[in-house]
């Protein structure tokens, strides 16, 4: 849990790097606390001792309540979500999917979750970039290296190295770096 | 006011809680912020149509305390002037704003919802029964939205809505013309959410 924590606080401070912001000063935002209480979340769902597990997930619940009230982050314990994952911003933030890959950012006012008569949420890969207002909604697949515009709404299929822009969504080619 | 909160908790169990346990059903519904929300208003509307003058005036302080825990803490503003039928539910918080409107019954609201007003018009927007309206999606100006309508997500409603319809998209294009699920829900016909 505190290895994946500390990988967490080190690609958040990178990132506030990046944008210009004081790196230390980002550790205080309230994006650094919910993503601590989601990490210990998911601590609390894989201990296997009742005796402890109880507890634990007694507290987990009083802090993610509290957290979802200061912060307006919902990001609950059952998505499984991979290493340095960085949480921009705050306020209007659901996260509820199957599983999602290391290098994910969300900014504010992003869902990701599951939609009307379909059963599976979406699972979402390696490096993607949700930027504020986006939805992503339904048991959709996305793939690596993604990013998807500000106020988009996506409800199909994006494929990897692509940019996804528009509501509905319209899907671009990721421009080479080069 | 009790009616149409059991009115509420009903709808709100029936939609969106998969699991039936003893404790979903009873204890976890209530620590949702969006149910607090309801009942906050509820209470609000029923303290407002209060005809007796210090009782109303002391029950209003303590809606006034628990309204600044809805707004400051959850981000939730629903006033209590907003004439709203049974069945409200609020599912998720944070960003959802409702003005003074006419709602009609079994009105679903998700996280980031605006339903308000635009310049130069001043009338709210008026909604029929058994409307959904999507994560982010907007409903400004004085608009009327027919029944068994539903708005997807991050869409922005400007114009009217007949009965019946599906409309998606900025601004918002009717998609279907046969959206009868929230009514085929509420008979029983269809157990799909």
């Amino acid at each position: 849990m505190f290895r994946t924590i500390r990988a967490d606080l080190d690609a958040r401070r990178r990132a506030a790097a990046a944008a210009g912001e004081s790196p230390w000063g980002s550790m205080w935002q309230r994006g650094a606390i919910a993503v601590i209480v989601y990490r210990f979340g998911r601590f609390a769902r894989a201990l296997k001792f009742p005796l402890l597990g109880l507890p634990a997930k007694l507290i987990y619940y009083v802090l993610f309540y509290f957290t979802q009230m200061l912060t307006g982050i919902s990001i609950q314990a059952y998505a499984k979500i991979g290493p340095r994952f960085v949480v921009r911003n705050h306020t209007g933030i659901f996260v509820l999917a199957e599983q999602i890959g290391a290098d994910f950012t969300v900014c504010e006012g992003v869902t990701v979750g599951n939609i009307r008569g379909k059963g599976r949420l979406p699972i979402i890969g390696d490096r993607v970039y949700l930027e504020p207002g986006c939805k992503v909604l339904g048991n959709l697949t996305i793939g690596d290296d993604v990013v998807i515009r500000a106020n988009s709404l996506v409800l199909n299929d994006v494929p990897s190295r692509s940019i996804v822009i528009g509501n509905p969504a319209r899907v671009l080619p990721m421009p080479s770096e080069d | 006011m009790f009616d149409n909160i059991r009115a509420d908790l009903h709808r709100k169990r029936e939609w969106f809680l998969k699991e039936k346990s003893w404790y979903v059903r009873h204890v976890r519904i209530f620590l949702e912020p969006g149910t607090f929300a309801v009942i906050v208003y509820r209470y609000g509307s029923w303290v407002n149509s209060l005809r007796i003058p210090v009782l109303k005036q002391l029950l209003y302080f303590f809606y006034m305390l628990a309204k600044i825990v809805v707004v400051l803490g959850f981000g939730i503003y629903v006033p209590s002037k907003a004439r709203i039928g049974k069945g409200f539910t609020i599912h998720n918080f944070s960003g959802i704003f409702i003005c003074e409107a006419d709602i009609g019954e079994n009105c679903i609201v998700f996280q980031g919802v605006t339903v308000g007003h635009l310049r130069g018009q001043p009338k709210p927007p008026k909604l029929g029964n058994n409307v959904f309206l999507g994560a982010g999606s907007k409903v400004l100006g004085s608009v009327n939205l027919g029944n068994n309508v539903a708005v997807g997500a991050n869409s922005v409603v400007v114009s009217d809505v007949p009965d019946n319809c599906t409309v998606m998209g900025v601004p918002a294009r009717v998609i279907s013309r046969e959206t009868n699920w929230i009514t085929e829900k509420l008979e029983g016909r269809s157990v799909e959410y």
